[in-house]
């Protein structure tokens, strides 16, 4: 039985990322503190707390394992393929996909902080049309197939872990915004 | 004297719209300071850009001495309140405390409950279920308690009542008397904080249109108060720029020092001379229909 019920968690993460903005920001450089300083002590604060959620994830998908599912063949918590690995795979991949999601946030609410509304509407219409290309490139030069092996040949450590680029870049980009962002 | 704040040719524009143009001041150290003006007039947006919450489009602040942007050294010595605060949602008023305790190296918790009392503050509640007075004090608390060298209050009393206001100023002063700082208060209510003011910035239309001392400032009207026809013939000639009738006598506020022969000739009338407002003086200075150049005289 699965219940893929572990992704509303990732999408709690996502929203921690925006909220660091929206209820943080503006609060932090009203009280005089430098945007390096607001940057630092809320970036570090999640790389400790999705560490930390990511090594109770791995316990409770130990768990989930020696008691054949809790005794009723359910996985929560332990996903064929995602949990494969060794244990600093293991907590690594869960890791990995919680700091992407986190920035990811961090890096759109940075962006509407930096350039208002309609900066983000414009954002997301023009990511839209760029993953719509994309999509129509994959499909009309028949890549899908391969994309998909290419994939399936790594293991989840492998993948989550080119995840960390993406996850860097936009780190980077958000002080990049929140320097040049107003109260 | 060093000075605390010194900024030159300021210009800061949204868009096309000049909201500051050509501003230049210094504020020295040790006194209170009113920065005054009407709605839009540029207030709000030279306190950001003092506190590098907003950027300049060109020109240079210096705030003790040093560029304020992303500067430790100037940021935590700046306590600036402003009306637009925001707060994340789960803070309560104590939180709120915490937060300043530790950014602010001079605050100090014993002022800052006993502020919290004299505004009857619940300081386990969350700051979002606060009303507009109680959020208004909050920022008060903060400004007066984290007893920082520049502190700057910006329209700090929204939705306060009368004796609440009072309460803030008397405050101020007290806590000013005893732990001398330098204060920016922005404000529309200029009667009210007058006898605060040593120094008063009069911001019009993005431009700084006074820069001087409050006596100075006082100095250069008074007011005639007596039967309306010996006022009105006492006036004539001279620039009255406010009149106020009361049954059959008058109050006229007059331009000029009101020494030497005025004096004589009121005395001879039998007119009473009084200090001009501050209020009518200002608002005479920042009148919109002033032809250009007669507030500086």
């Amino acid at each position: 039985m699965y219940t893929g019920a572990l992704s509303s968690l990732y999408g709690f993460i996502f929203v921690n990322g925006i909220m660091t903005i929206t209820q943080w920001f503006s609060f932090s450089i009203g009280l005089s503190v430098r945007r390096i300083d607001f940057f630092k002590g809320t970036t570090s604060l999640a790389v400790f707390l999705c560490a930390l959620y990511s090594v109770i994830l791995y316990v409770l998908a130990l768990a989930e394992e020696s008691t054949s599912g809790w005794g009723v063949q359910m996985h929560f918590f332990s996903i064929p393929w995602f949990s494969d690995g060794t244990e600093i795979e293991r907590i690594w991949v869960l890791f990995s996909l919680m700091l992407h999601l986190y920035f990811l946030g961090l890096i759109f609410a940075s962006w509407h902080r930096r350039f208002g509304r309609n900066a983000l509407f414009f954002l997301i219409v023009f990511l839209a049309l760029a993953l719509t290309v994309v999509a129509y490139l994959f499909t009309y030069y028949e890549i899908w197939e391969e994309a998909w092996e290419w994939i399936r040949s790594m293991s989840a450590a492998g993948v989550f872990g080119w995840l960390a680029i993406p996850t860097v870049l936009y780190a980077f980009f958000s002080y990049l915004l929140i320097r040049r962002a107003t109260a | 004297m060093s000075a605390i704040v010194e900024v030159r040719r300021l210009n800061k524009s949204f868009g096309s719209v000049a909201a500051l143009s050509d501003v230049n001041f210094r504020l020295e150290p040790g006194k209170i300071y009113g920065l005054l003006g009407r709605n839009g007039a540029g207030k709000t947006t030279l306190m950001h850009l003092l506190t590098a919450q907003n950027f300049a489009t060109s020109g240079e602040i210096r705030v003790f001495g040093e560029e304020p942007y992303e500067n430790e050294k100037v940021l935590s010595r700046i306590c600036f309140i402003k009306e637009s605060q925001k707060y994340p949602d789960t803070f309560r008023v104590k939180d709120v405390f915490q937060a300043a305790s530790e950014i602010f190296a001079n605050w100090d918790w014993e002022f800052a409950y006993s502020l919290a009392e004299d505004f009857r503050l619940p300081l386990n509640r969350l700051v979002k279920k606060l009303s507009r007075g109680m959020l208004s004090s909050v920022g008060i608390v903060v400004g007066l308690a984290s007893r920082a060298p520049l502190t700057i209050f910006d329209e700090p009393y929204l939705g306060l009542d009368a004796v609440a206001r009072s309460l803030f100023y008397d405050r101020l002063i007290e806590d000013y008397g005893e732990n001398p700082r330098t204060v920016i208060l922005s404000t529309h209510l200029i009667d009210e904080v007058s006898k605060l003011l040593e120094h008063v910035l009069v911001i019009d239309g993005g431009k700084l249109i006074l820069d001087e001392e409050t006596d100075e400032l006082r100095g250069r009207a008074y007011s005639v108060a007596g039967p309306a026809d010996k006022v009105e013939a006492f006036a004539k000639g001279k620039r009255v720029i406010h009149r106020e009738p009361f049954g059959g006598l008058t109050s006229a506020s007059i331009l000029g020092s009101g020494t030497g022969t005025d004096r004589e000739e009121a005395a001879r009338s039998g007119l009473e001379i009084a200090p001009v407002s501050l209020q009518q003086l200002i608002v005479h200075l920042t009148r919109t229909d002033r032809p250009s150049g007669q507030g500086r005289e």
